[in-house]
């Protein structure tokens, strides 16, 4: 079965308060860098075997609905590559 | 009567509870499980503790989520039992789909240890029956992702069922204290008619008279109150 390589960037939702981004900004500015918004988010790297391209997608948006991803809070971005 | 603490890799607060529970529950069978080899067969309450259960990786509570223990858990409260979630406890229940909404980091962007006022805003339920609502009570709290959100329908939702149980306040009950920024200073939920508790708040930490501070055993003796008037199947 062909191996691929699955990445998954977990990121807030819009309008979610994301502290953490919040604090790294705080830290730039006070280095004197300009920027206007960081965001802290997760890419979480998902190796796989799978029939298809296809197949290993939907394999890996079926882990990030139960468990990777809290879709309250969190959307994500996948990209899948072959090995 | 039997009390089950379950311990997840990470559970820190197992013994304080376990101990807690046999002051509040004299007599009673306490017992401290691996969550792998949990057994609620014979269960009448169990204890989610707190800690960083798989050290908090992924989301707080989110691994212990999946993890077989919440199955039975599951089967005790469809079987009327109690269940308890304390701080990381509560943020299991939350991952699992047991209690609504989901938990964020401090707004204050640090750990929290400290005590704070609550103001019970619903008794609905064993574990407050001892404690008449807009009572105000005062525990440790100790966390770093507290921040417990849900959408203003949520909210509605939950407070037109009776089911927010616990909500910060100040000294004297006012609505005004927020030490995390949960939606409208949400403490503690409720869900199942009452019999499951979902708090940050560690009432294990306030349970000995004699260092002064005993608040927390009021929550886990309404638990033994209702076990004993054999509410629990």
């Amino acid at each position: 079965m062909p191996e691929y390589r699955a990445e998954l960037r977990v990121h807030l939702r819009t309008g979610v308060l994301d502290p953490a981004g919040e604090a790294v900004q705080a830290s730039l500015r006070h280095l004197g860098f300009a920027a206007a918004r960081v965001e802290v988010g997760k890419l979480l790297t998902v190796d796989l075997t799978a029939g298809s391209p296809e197949e290993a997608e939907a394999a890996v948006h079926r882990m990030a609905k139960e468990l990777l991803v809290n879709p309250v809070l969190e959307d994500y971005v996948l990209e899948v590559h072959a090995r | 009567m039997t009390a089950d603490v379950v311990v997840f890799p990470g559970s820190n607060c197992d013994y304080d509870t376990q101990e807690a529970l046999r002051t509040a529950l004299p007599g009673a069978q306490v017992r401290r499980q691996w969550h792998e080899d949990l057994d609620l067969a014979h269960s009448d309450l169990c204890v989610l503790p707190g800690g960083f259960a798989y050290g908090d990786y992924l989301r707080a509570g989110a691994l212990a989520a999946r993890s077989p223990a919440v199955a039975a858990v599951k089967a005790l409260i469809a079987r009327g039992g109690l269940v308890l979630g304390i701080c990381n406890g509560f943020q299991v229940l939350v991952e699992a789909g047991i209690l609504p909404g989901a938990f964020q980091t401090n707004d204050v962007q640090h750990f929290l240890c400290r005590d704070v006022h609550l103001r019970v805003a619903s008794n609905a339920s064993p574990f407050l029956s001892g404690l008449r609502e807009g009572a105000v009570i005062r525990l440790p709290i100790a966390h770093q992702e507290g921040n417990y959100r849900l959408t203003p329908r949520e909210y509605e939702e939950l407070a037109d069922s009776g089911r927010i149980a616990l909500q910060y306040c100040t000294r004297d009950g006012r609505a005004d204290e927020n030490p995390n920024g949960s939606f409208r200073s949400v403490a503690g939920v409720l869900g199942a008619g009452g019999r499951v508790l979902g708090m940050m708040p560690h009432p294990e930490r306030a349970s000995w008279p004699a260092l002064g501070r005993a608040d927390g055993l009021s929550i886990l003796r309404g638990a033994a109150a209702a076990l004993a008037e054999g509410e629990v199947r």
